[in-house]
């Protein structure tokens, strides 16, 4: 018997995840309800996309609308960090040496790609531009609304939130959870658990008139995402062009620094850039047009990520590190890979667990493939420069930073011989690069759900 | 190849381009490491020179001390994995 309901599929939250979903499951003629705990626009962290977005957006339909939409076009990304001098460059195959790695998409095809740029964006407009997408393929969307539980019985689920001071309960077949790091179901269901490893904290803000060539080495680059690594352990800095004038820009950190700053985000921020004395005077010249706003614990995994009548997608099912740019990526294609399964699962008339199954061990191989390619390259940073310029392996590497992790079986050849090297070079002390591993170490156990 | 000109092209390539001048005498035993005219990152780029001038790929396993302590043993190193090469 077919329990009564006021939609089939109840999805929490409206960022990239829950909008993404929306939209498969509306466009296959699902009825559909998005609830936004907030009014959008707002403003929210992680700004750089990679290619993998884009067959998403193409799929959708929402390509030309993200195209159109004035948002930075990225080419690719670079690297750079303080080199001491006394370190020889050599005439290595990197353009300028080991100051910095750089990548451009072209390079490499990408299938269901044909353009060689993703996109840099301001969230408060991509999200909006997303959700109202969603809507025009027949979601039904309440922004303002913020879920508080949800209630599970036998069919139906109850999806509830506040009205004023009453207290109101959709009733689902399904509830997708796209809460981002909200994790709603995650903490209410306790599956949530921090990861051993990472601990890493952000601190980030808008900057005009940052003048985005001063660091890059080559001024046709300045568009690029620029990773500048501080010579503090573990601590680097994002700058992400959001329009002509405006550049967002962020230091990530280990959290004991984190925790010395005492909250003083401001005087943390400057110290920390202060490091890197040509980025320091660059964003001197430049303007703060936002408070600065932290961001921390945001690395953690769920012991289960489906079960019946109910999935986690996107920073709900997962978060490891922005260190490459994958988490709207990956909230975008987790969102893609539910909709098959939740698709097949709605002809055949039920939404149990085993229905998710090539879900989930398409988001574990996805996302232990990431966890990886980060760990090692927290781990033995050089190793990751060495690749990048090493003909052997650039590709694949490029592969990953494309996001390139969801369609193909294996993992990508480059991260098999990572690991093995990383675990020589730990194991020999006689070896040139041992006394380059970091301190940040995971366990070599496959990552947890 | 023969040891005294692999010697000589790597020599050449330290003299010119790690040290920048063609004049400084390095000998088959200076030590390279020690002196801190190799660094991880520099031997890097050799191990890079080498696949290009000598057709070897250095297997990461064999970029340790004891193959790049000097201009001997890195020229051995290269012998070695040429010998490898021919055997396949
Ligand atoms: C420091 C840092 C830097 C990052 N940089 C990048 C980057 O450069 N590129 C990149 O791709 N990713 C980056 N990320 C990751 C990126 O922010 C996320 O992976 C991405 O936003 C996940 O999308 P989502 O839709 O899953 O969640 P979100 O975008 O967080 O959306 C969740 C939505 O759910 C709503 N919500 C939450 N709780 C409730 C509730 N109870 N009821 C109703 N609504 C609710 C929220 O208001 C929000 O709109 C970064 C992350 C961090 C921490």
């Amino acid at each position: 018997m077919v329990a009564d309901v006021d939609f089939d599929i109840g999805i929490i939250g409206g960022g990239p995840a829950g909008s993404t979903i929306a939209s498969y499951l509306a466009k296959a003629g699902l009825s559909c309800v998005v609830l936004e705990g907030e009014l959008f626009p707002r403003p929210h962290v992680g700004e750089s996309l990679i290619p993998a977005t884009t067959p998403v957006l193409a799929d959708i339909g929402a390509l030309s609308k993200v195209d159109e939409g004035g948002f930075p076009r990225k080419y690719g990304a670079a690297w750079t960090s303080a080199t001491r001098s006394d370190i020889s460059t050599m005439g290595f195959q990197l353009s300028h040496g080991f100051k910095a790695a750089e990548v451009e998409f072209r390079e490499r095809d990408q299938q269901g790609v044909d353009q060689d740029y993703t996109y840099h964006v301001d969230r408060g407009q991509f999200d909006l531009l997303l959700l109202q997408h969603s809507e025009s393929l027949g979601a039904k969307v309440y922004e303002g609304v913020r879920v508080q539980r949800v209630e599970f019985e036998e069919d139906v689920k109850r999806i509830v939130f506040a009205m004023g001071r009453r207290e109101i309960g959709l009733r689902v077949r399904l509830v997708v959870d796209a809460s981002g790091r909200s994790t709603l179901l995650g903490r209410q269901l306790k599956l949530k658990v921090p990861d051993p490893v990472f601990n890493q904290y952000a601190i980030h803000t808008w900057f005009d008139g940052l003048d985005r060539s001063a660091l890059a080495v080559d001024r046709k680059q300045a568009d690029f995402i620029f990773i500048h690594f501080l010579p503090i352990t573990d601590t680097w800095v994002w700058q992400i062009p959001i329009t002509d004038s405006i550049t967002s820009v962020g230091v990530v950190t280990q959290k004991k620094h984190f925790t010395a700053a005492k909250q003083e985000w401001g005087p943390f921020f400057e110290r920390a850039v202060e490091s890197r004395p040509d980025l320091a005077d660059a964003l001197r010249k430049s303007e703060r047009v936002r408070p600065f706003k932290p961001e921390g614990d945001y690395s953690y995994a769920m012991r289960q990520v489906c079960g019946d009548g109910w999935m986690l997608v996107g920073d709900a099912a997962r978060f490891v590190d922005p260190i490459f740019s994958s988490g709207v990526s990956v909230a975008m294609n987790s969102a893609r890979i539910a909709s098959y399964d939740i698709l097949r699962a709605a002809e055949s008339g039920g939404f149990g667990k085993p229905s998710f199954e090539r879900y989930e061990t398409k988001l574990r191989r996805a996302v232990g493939n990431w966890y990886e390619f980060i760990s090692i390259y927290y781990r033995l940073n050089i190793l990751f420069t060495a690749f990048v310029a090493d003909p052997r392996y650039r590709q694949d590497v490029l592969r990953m930073l494309q996001g390139d992790v969801w369609d193909g079986d294996g993992e990508p050849v480059a991260l098999t011989r990572m690991r093995e090297i990383t675990r020589e070079v730990e194991e020999n002390p006689d070896h040139l690069w041992h006394n380059h591993l970091g301190t940040l170490r995971a366990p070599s156990q496959a990552p947890m759900f | 190849m023969e040891h005294a000109e692999v010697l000589g092209t790597l020599t050449e390539f330290v003299q010119e381009k790690v040290l920048d001048s063609a004049g400084v005498e390095i000998r088959p035993d200076t030590p390279l490491l020690e002196w801190g005219i190799l660094n991880s990152l520099s031997t890097t780029s050799l191990v890079v020179f080498i696949a290009e001038r000598f057709g070897v790929d250095v297997p990461a396993e064999r970029m340790v001390g004891r193959n790049f302590r000097d201009l001997d043993s890195i020229t051995r190193l290269v012998l070695e994995l040429e010998n490898d090469v021919r055997k396949v």
